[in-house]
């Protein structure tokens, strides 16, 4: 929340939110998939913006959201039943991640014109509007969105499973 | 007053729905006043005068100040203003949703409707751990009040990753630690239990519940009249 | 009743290694209260968990022999219906609650195992009269103390019918008003024929509700005591056996100030403390000389911990000054003064090493100071071992190590040693002793009279006002 609150302060870096919410998802995502070796941990982890999604409009929504649920049931499959290992974390973290770069970023992204209608009309300010329309304009910075939300994701877990390595294993608690 | 978990859930999704599709400042006004009154009605600790002073507090920036505040001001809070302000509706569905269940019901309720018992588990024990969490994060940074952990280290990214290091070393290590003794606790009392569990608490959906939600779908459906269809 | 076979258990698959508990026999009749003593790591712990289903359900590792309960083995018995038959009741009173209301926790073990709503409700009216917990019934779990909580989960245990009740060291994170109240409800148990065992350290209360006490030492039942012969052992033969005190007596240590001709080092005057806008202490003065090692006391809620907090910086008092030779300090300089040793110490612990945490403040540190640092605080050999892989006196010598090696002349610990054996805690006494030779002044809030009595030089009194 505070997160996305900062994120959003100018247009410009509304489009990192993605990124950089993904990079403490990905550090958080190690200790979860590590810790709880139960089933269903992705798919709680993935309720929340899922039902944001839903919540969120009515048909891009519930898109979004049964998109949402789909990638959570990927991303545990990936893990498996078993304890899974390192690489497995990596892939199934990157593919939950997705959810925000594709799926966050669908509606402004493909339909421009409603998303900055949409923002105009709930109040927010006509220079910011115009920001976004240009910025979202530019299809190609969505590939952009997606290589840095990965490679976030990516650093977030690599600093998660160091901090196992380090901390956690050597201590026995995992 | 207090309503049924399923109620509350529809509430938060349906409000966010409104939230979204609803443009007009005077319906989103009515929708909060609604909630607030609600609020009132609930148990107790439901009401929370902070986030409506915080709600009041917004409303007037954007519709008082942003006309009269300089260009630059304005791009820089528009943004956050208008996108917090439009989902404090869900926010407070939120904060009567957690004052007024008790955890007990959540779980029977949920076993009724034959959601996974892993998935209620879970849910159970992470709804439980969120106040613990704020505690812990707070004894944490006392803790490194009282030690200059990143002494020594002159790199500024070096010593934001020591800080990060050490913020989040404690809060994992009580993490599980607190997971684990927790789920020791739970099945020594018989959480996996397969059959179905009783709840003193639990009631069926009554005439209030069908009341608040019947409010509620009217009001969204209001909304969606707004946005798509009608006048518009 | 319950019967142990020969019980074996060792931690992971590792064969190598050494197992924890071996060779467990013990027999229990039904209304016996059996309790389990011994040093930290000794294995009671583990005895337990393989009574109450923990073992093997929960951690897995090499275990061997069967436990019976009723005649019948309980080895592939499915933990829900061992919950059936076996309460337990944890150390740890902030962990073991699902429930934010009293009334739904305690009746949350019965739910679960589908009891009809009338019998659960039937029972709970029985269960709030017996333990007398009226007053705490419909109040919420978070604003309950660690003794509230407490008797919270042994009501949960009581409500239940099973008859069997195993007791993870109830007692640790207890202050004494707390134990009394647990004491009640323990002996209340007993005269309802329920079997309980209970493993502990502080020893005390239990005087009168033991039938037959084990000793166990290195993974094995050592010895078994009549209650009687227990509790009447001199103290040499207690202390020889590393056993915290087997009966209640007050604090002979003195509150007078002692006779100096120096003057005070640290001085507080006209201090007004607040806990959450609730003054707690209003105009009080306080003084400490080089190398004192003060015992602060008094009841819950006098505001013991919220003095500590002032002293450490943490807080601000409402009113007052804390000076330290004469000069006035700001709160951030408390903090650069003082080291605070918190009582629960996990949270200070920050590196992946015993050699690193040491160094973290004072990477500078030479070559030569280190060993020494490690004898005097007995950790040597430990410097690779992840902190956190410590026990906790082990845990609470590191953390005074750190405090004390960054240079910090002025000790702050609350409650040291509540979960923490005889010698781990002649050990953390052993440690402030040294210190204060170097003119260290260690001020200690604490419940533990065995430890006041054995390192304190005077005791502060707080009264609730």
């Amino acid at each position: 929340m505070v997160l996305a609150a900062v994120m959003n302060i100018s247009g410009y870096t509304a489009i990192f939110y993605p990124a950089v919410a993904s990079f403490f998802i990905g550090i958080l995502y190690v200790i979860v998939s590590c810790k709880v070796p139960k089933r269903f941990a992705v798919l709680i982890f993935g309720i929340v913006p899922c039902a944001y999604f839903f919540a969120s409009g009515l048909i891009e929504g519930v898109i979004g959201s049964i998109g949402v649920i789909l990638l959570s049931f990927i991303a545990e499959a990936i893990l498996g039943k078993e304890r899974p290992d390192a690489a497995k974390i990596t892939v199934s973290g990157l593919v939950y991640t997705l959810y925000m770069s594709i799926i966050g970023m669908a509606e402004n992204f493909l339909f421009t014109d409603k998303y900055c209608n949409d923002a105009l009309a709930h109040g927010i300010d006509g220079t910011i509007v115009e920001q976004m329309r240009q910025m979202y304009g530019m299809k190609w910075l969505w590939a952009v969105v997606i290589a840095a939300t990965a490679l976030c994701t990516f650093i977030g877990i690599a600093i998660g499973k160091a901090i196992m390595k380090k901390h956690l294993r050597k201590a026995g608690l995992v | 007053m207090t309503l049924d978990v399923r109620t509350y859930i529809v509430m938060i999704v349906l409000s966010a729905a409104c939230s979204s599709l609803n443009t007009d400042i005077l319906v989103e006004i009515g929708i909060m006043t609604a909630i607030t009154l609600l609020q009132l009605i609930s148990a107790k600790g439901s009401f929370m005068p902070k986030l409506l002073i915080c709600y009041v507090l917004m409303l007037l920036t954007q519709f008082v100040l942003f006309p009269v505040m300089p260009q630059t001001v304005v791009s820089l809070l528009s943004l956050p203003v208008v996108n917090i302000r439009s989902f404090f509706p869900t926010i407070m569905c939120i904060v009567l949703l957690y004052r007024n269940t008790k955890v007990s019901q959540m779980t029977a309720t949920f076993t009724r409707m034959h959601v996974p018992k892993g998935v209620t588990i879970t849910l159970a024990v992470a709804v439980r751990y969120i106040p613990a969490l704020k505690e812990e994060w707070l004894h944490i940074r006392e803790a490194m009040k009282m030690r200059t952990v990143s002494a020594g280290v002159r790199d500024p990214f070096r010593r934001m990753c020591r800080r990060l290091e050490c913020q989040l070393v404690p809060l994992f290590v009580s993490a599980i630690n607190t997971s684990d003794e927790l789920s020791a606790a739970a099945v020594t009392r018989g959480i996996d239990d397969p059959t179905a569990p009783t709840c003193r608490n639990y009631k069926p959906l009554g005439l209030r519940d069908y009341t608040v939600l019947f409010i509620t779908a009217i009001v969204t459906a209001f909304c969606v009249w707004r946005e798509y269809g009608g006048a518009a | 009743m319950l019967e142990l076979q020969s019980v074996s258990f060792g931690y992971g698959e590792d064969m190598e290694k050494a197992p924890e508990i071996r060779g467990i026999d013990m027999s229990v009749k039904k209304g016996e209260c059996i309790l389990l003593c011994g040093t930290s790591g000794c294995g009671k712990s583990t005895i337990l968990k393989t009574i109450n289903g923990i073992i093997p359900n929960l951690i897995s590792g090499r275990l061997d022999g069967s436990v019976f309960i009723d005649g019948k083995s309980t080895d592939n018995v499915p933990m829900y219906e061992l919950a059936a038959k076996v309460s337990s009741v944890f150390q740890n009173p902030k962990t073991q609650f699902f429930n934010t209301d009293a009334e739904s926790e305690i009746t949350y073990g019965l739910e679960n195992r589908g009891m009809p709503v009338d019998v659960i409700n039937e029972r709970l009216e029985m269960t709030v009269s017996e333990l007398k917990i009226e007053s705490l019934r419909y109040k919420s779990m978070f604003e309950m103390s660690g003794g509230e909580k407490q008797r919270i989960a042994f009501a949960s245990a009581y409500i239940s019918d099973n008859d069997i009740i195993v007791l993870d060291e109830p007692s640790a994170n207890l202050d004494p008003e707390a134990i009394d109240e647990i004491w009640a409800v323990v002996a209340k148990m007993k005269e309802n024929g329920r079997t309980i065992i209970i493993a502990e350290h502080r020893l005390y209360y239990l005087e009168g509700v033991a039938d037959a006490v084990l000793y166990i030492a290195g993974g094995e039942i050592r010895k078994r005591y009549d209650a009687v012969d227990f509790f009447s052992m001199t103290d040499d033969e207690r202390k020889e056996l590393g056993l915290r005190k087997l009966h209640k007596n007050d604090i002979k240590i003195t509150t007078e100030l002692p006779l100096h001709t120096e003057k005070p080092i640290l001085t507080m005057n006209g201090i007004t403390l607040a806990y959450k806008k609730h003054i707690v202490q209003n105009n009080l003065g306080f003084e400490a000389y080089h190398g004192e090692i003060i015992g602060i006391v008094g009841s819950n809620g006098a505001g013991k911990t919220t003095l500590l907090r002032a002293l450490a910086g943490l807080c601000k008092p409402k009113k007052g000054v804390i000076k330290y030779n004469g000069k006035a300090l700001s709160a951030r300089q408390l903090r650069r003064l003082c080291g605070l040793v918190m009582q629960d110490v996990n949270y200070q612990l920050f590196s992946d090493s015993v050699r690193n945490e040491i160094l973290l403040e004072n990477s500078g540190m030479d070559e030569q100071t280190l060993p020494s640092i490690l004898c005097e605080t007995g950790l040597s050999g430990l410097e690779d071992r992840h902190p956190q892989s410590l026990s906790d006196g082990q845990k609470q010598r590191l953390a005074i190590a750190a405090a004390y090696t960054s240079g910090r002349k002025i000790l702050l610990l609350d409650e040291p040693t509540s979960g923490l054996d005889y010698r781990s805690m002649l050990l953390v006494g052993k440690l402030l002793k040294k210190l204060s030779e170097k003119g260290v002044i260690s001020i200690v809030v604490t419940h533990d009279t065995e430890f006041i009595e054995s390192v304190c030089g005077r005791i502060f009194r707080l009264e609730k006002q």
